[in-house]
């Protein structure tokens, strides 16, 4: 495989941010911040979008008076706006030996389109202010990086999602998703953004569960199901000896007989994943390696802005 | 089992082939990393199964198709004995003894059956394309399955043929037969098998075989161990003491084997009508032993079978048993004018016939002889009777000559003997519509002898016994054109023609009764001449009387137009005859049955039962009860070698089965393979 030539090619080209410039990510409901950005806040606050009436308490700011109110009602009214806060976004990318797949195409290494992708969204996220974080993880966390949102903040952020890939080889280790998303969901702090990126290949049937965790916490959490073409359409032919990519186990299989069950095993994976997702809270994009990485995001960002997102 | 090519075995080495080529089919496939690999597994655990099904039915079917080729390659073959015959082309002729004695039950099944079973065996043991013929020596010999190499055909008509073993043995016209048939064929060499208890009255003449006959002579059975009883004789006469009873005197035979007791006890009785009307115990020695039982008399208007039998456990049961036919109503009526009493009797005309007709009575024909003279001939009821024998009458009186007439043309028959009585004149003006010709008179010559009219079968036998007749006078008679002659002398002039009037006949014989005009009555063929003319005058009616031997064929009269003839025979089965066509008589063959047959005539459609106008009883052959083992003939052999009979083994490849489960083997790899590839592009 090409880990060390992926690691050559920059996340972030210019082609890339030019396409996804006039992008903008928000959440989708509302996200804690301490400076005010794009996002909504749970607190009210100091903005142009209103919010609610109601009677005024002793105690109450007085400049949340509603003079007009009063004078036509002879009652105190507070006035409450929305408060909009900055993001603070959390990037999580799988680095299991699964992540390591390419099916002989550089141009579609799982982690590496997982890491553009993730690279793509920090680099939307710092440009319109919002904090930006980024952990990188196997069995166990690997790498983090504090959400910060200095522009320089970009240059620690790639290194992040970068090195992990290009030191991925021998020391991959299996995917334990369950394990660490726990570890990192004690880290993400208060209500944000979460975005993992990962191919999901967990037989563990709780591995998604600490996702529910950090929706109820009030977390925005977005998953990118991160597959390969060969994955998705099983292309081989004839008699191949398979080998696990998180295991020395191999097995002899004709592809061209076995590849009608596999589909539908593989139909049943996804859907689950998808169910399990969106049962959690979580919003659930199935992500093709051999797709643009701005076509994806627009269509994540696109609809998602009528819905809340962007 | 054998085989003809061994080193052909090292083939099933091939067998290999497939196992190494399935193993380095599974060593060299590409290795591919694939993420998804536990829904590879699950995949595969749900479809592997079917694969590896497939697969394994491959490898196995490979394996089997190397393996049987090698073996067909070596050419297996089995070892087959063969009951018949060395399994080469040829042609055969079996002979099937049928005669009373194979109905003796052997081992549970009657020899008979036996015989067929190996015929049948022996039909099986001949290749596609071998000539077969199959002859019963029952008497007549017959052929059952012509010479044909529808192997096939054969052995179904030899399966179905019902082979009822009631006849008498006529061995050596079978092999005459027998021979006759195997010399149509054109395959050789040519085998005859002869199928046989070979008991000592089974003899033939051993001229009848060629010495280039391969013949082969296989006993059927063993030895009798019981002894076998029979009945010889069985006549029934009614008791002139007490007129109300009949007796039935019987003659009992005995044959003993070798190791079987001297005498033997044992119980006659007699059946009548379904009822053992009396039962007598004998002790039945070598010399035989007689019993007398007595039944009721019928009545005269009657005619009952009694069933004569011996309760015995011996060696044949079907000649236990004989009917006897009590009362004559079926008898025929027979009126003698003698036109020449005499006192003493030698001088009388009617001395030879009265002696020769007691005889007919008691053996071949039941008839019921009353005599008259001329006198009383002319106020007799005419209507009563079947047959008149005018025998050297003048001439009959105008009265009696226009009954005469009416008689015969109403069905009647009239015989017309000559002598020195005879007034010609008379004859010719009265009788002249019932005469077969114009009498001109009676005249000397000199020891005429007689011989056989041209083209006519009136005594087929019968002339051996009249060619030595020699006549001194004799009448002479212009024929009419539509008279027959029956018998001439040997100057071509008729000594006894025929001549139908209505729906009666009249015979003119030109010599005597009596020994005035010729010798004929010392010869032995008198009698035969004497039964033959009156059953030719009373028509086929009295053909079917007396005794006969099973196999023989019985004249019965053919029905008139709108009239039927019915025969009934002692099983219960019956025969109808109606349109008669261009016949005059049916030949009845379907004898093979012993006990009394009924012959009734009747009219077609009405209801009422036919009338019993005849019986004839079929006896079992005598000489057939003599089971005592014969030798057997000892078997030829020709230049081609060995007896056909005995067991020869033969080779029969396995190569040709075994390359057609090849084919099959192949066509099914054939399916495997598509059905794998059809899942294949499913898949797709």
């Amino acid at each position: 495989m090409s880990d060390r030539a992926h690691a050559r090619k920059p996340l972030l080209d210019q082609e890339l941010t030019e396409r996804i410039a006039s992008l903008r990510v928000r959440a989708s409901h509302a996200v804690e911040g301490i400076r005010s950005g794009l996002h909504k806040s749970p607190h009210r606050g100091a903005s142009v979008i209103f919010a609610e009436h109601r009677d005024y308490r002793p105690g109450d700011d007085l400049r949340m008076l509603d003079w007009r109110a009063y004078a036509r009602n002879d009652r105190y009214t507070i006035k409450h706006f929305e408060q909009e806060t900055h993001l603070r976004a959390h990037l999580m990318l799988d680095l299991s030996a699964s992540m390591g797949f390419d099916g002989g195409k550089p141009a579609t290494h799982k982690a590496g389109f997982a890491a553009t992708m993730l690279a793509a969204f920090g680099w939307l996220l710092l440009g319109q202010g919002d904090a930006v974080g980024a952990f990188a993880f196997d069995s166990d966390l690997r790498k983090a990086l504090a959400p910060r949102n200095r522009p320089d903040h970009l240059d620690a952020l790639l290194s992040v999602l970068a090195l992990p890939t290009a030191e991925r080889g021998r020391d991959a280790q299996p995917a334990k998703l369950a394990h660490s998303l726990t570890a990192l969901g004690e880290r993400v702090g208060r209500r944000g953004l979460v975005i993992l990126a990962s191919d999901l290949l967990d037989t563990d049937p709780d591995a998604l569960a600490p996702l529910s965790r950090m929706a109820a916490l009030g977390h925005d959490v977005m998953v990118l199901h991160i597959m390969h073409p060969y994955e998705l359409e099983f292309p081989f032919k004839q008699g191949l000896c398979f080998e696990d990519a998180e295991s020395p186990a191999t097995v002899e299989a004709d592809a061209d007989v076995v590849r009608r069950a596999y589909l539908a095993e593989l139909d049943t994976f996804l859907s689950h994943a998808k169910q399990r997702c969106l049962a959690a809270g979580a919003r659930y994009v199935l992500a093709r390696t051999d797709s643009k990485v701005e076509s994806i995001i627009a269509n994540v960002l696109l609809p998602a802005r009528r819905a809340g997102w962007g | 089992m054998g085989l003809e090519a061994p080193l052909a075995l090292l083939g099933l080495l091939g067998v290999l082939l497939p196992l190494i080529l399935h193993r380095m089919k599974k060593r060299e496939l590409p290795r591919v990393v694939l993420p998804t690999f536990a829904l590879l597994t699950r995949a595969l655990a749900r479809s592997r199964q079917r694969q590896a099904f497939t697969d394994i039915w491959l490898l196995v079917l490979r394996i089997a198709l190397i393996a049987v080729a090698a073996l067909a390659l070596a050419v297996p073959f089995l070892t087959k004995q063969l009951t018949f015959g060395d399994g080469q082309l040829a042609n055969v002729v079996i002979v099937i003894d049928d005669s009373l004695s194979m109905a003796r039950v052997d081992g549970g099944t009657s020899l008979i059956e036996q015989a067929r079973t190996r015929a049948l065996d022996v039909v099986r043991a001949l290749p596609e394309g071998s000539e077969l013929a199959v002859v019963l020596a029952g008497k007549p010999a017959r052929v059952l399955v012509p010479l044909a190499r529808d192997l096939g055909s054969a052995q179904r008509t030899l399966r179905e043929a019902e082979l009822p073993a009631v006849r008498s043995n006529d061995m050596t016209e079978a092999l005459e037969l027998a021979l006759r048939q195997q010399h149509r064929g054109l395959v050789t060499p040519q085998r005859m098998l002869v199928l046989s208890d070979f008991a000592r009255h089974a003899a033939f003449e051993s001229k009848t075989l060629p010495d280039t006959v391969v013949a082969s002579f296989e006993r059927i059975g063993s030895p009798p161990a019981k002894p076998n009883l029979f009945i010889a004789q069985a006549q029934a006469s009614v008791d002139p003491a007490r007129p109300t009873e009949t007796s039935i005197a019987v003659e009992l035979r005995a044959t003993f084997g070798a190791q079987a007791p001297e005498r033997v006890d044992a119980r006659v009785e007699v059946e009548l009508q379904g009822k053992v009307a009396h039962t007598q115990a004998v002790t039945i020695e070598r010399a035989g032993a007689e019993a007398t039982l007595r039944v009721p008399t019928p009545l005269p208007s009657q005619t009952l079978e009694a069933r004569v039998r011996i309760v015995a456990d011996d060696a044949l049961a079907e000649d236990n048993e004989m009917s006897v036919v009590l009362g004559h109503a079926d008898a025929l009526q027979l009126l003698l004018v003698n036109g020449d009493p005499h006192p003493s009797s030698r001088a009388d005309e009617l001395f030879y016939a009265s002696r020769a007709l007691a005889l007919l009575s008691e053996n071949q024909l039941a008839m019921r002889v009353q005599t008259v003279d001329p006198m009383s001939f002319e106020h007799a009821r005419l209507e009563d009777s079947d047959v008149i024998v005018l025998a050297n009458v003048a001439a009959p009186g105008p009265g009696a000559a226009e009954r005469l007439v009416e008689f015969v043309q109403a069905g009647g028959g009239l015989i017309v003997a000559a002598g020195t009585r005879i007034d010609s004149a008379l004859y010719n003006a009265r009788l002249s519509a019932l005469l077969p010709g114009h009498i001109r008179g009676s005249a000397g010559c000199r020891d005429l002898q007689l011989k056989a009219a041209a083209d006519n079968n009136f005594l087929p036998e019968g002339m051996v016994g009249l060619r030595e007749a020699r006549s001194q006078q004799r009448l002479l008679v212009d024929l009419f054109p539509d008279a027959t002659t029956l018998l001439q002398f040997e100057d071509d002039a008729p000594a006894l023609a025929s001549r139908a009037a209505g729906d009666g006949r009249t015979l003119l014989l030109s010599a005597s009764l009596d020994a005035d005009y010729s010798d004929l009555p010392l010869r032995p063929g008198y009698l035969p001449l004497l039964a033959a003319m009156i059953r030719e005058a009373a028509g086929a009616t009295a053909a079917a009387r007396g005794r006969i031997a099973p196999g023989d064929s019985v004249t019965l009269p053919a029905p008139k137009p709108g009239h039927l003839v019915e025969v009934r025979g002692p099983n219960g089965k019956a025969w109808r005859y109606t349109a008669p066509g261009q016949r005059d008589v049916i030949r009845f063959a379907a004898t093979d049955a012993l006990g009394m047959f009924e012959v009734r005539t009747g009219r077609e459609g009405d209801s009422a039962e036919p009338r019993l106008r005849a019986t004839f009883v079929v006896d079992p052959p005598r000489e057939e009860s003599d089971l005592s083992a014969g030798p057997v003939p000892q078997q030829a052999a020709n230049q081609e070698g060995g007896s056909a009979a005995t067991p020869v083994s033969v080779h029969a490849s396995l190569s040709p089965w075994l390359w057609l489960i090849v084919f099959c083997l192949v066509a099914l790899e054939g399916v495997l393979r598509a059905r794998k590839r059809w899942g294949e592009r499913l898949s797709h």
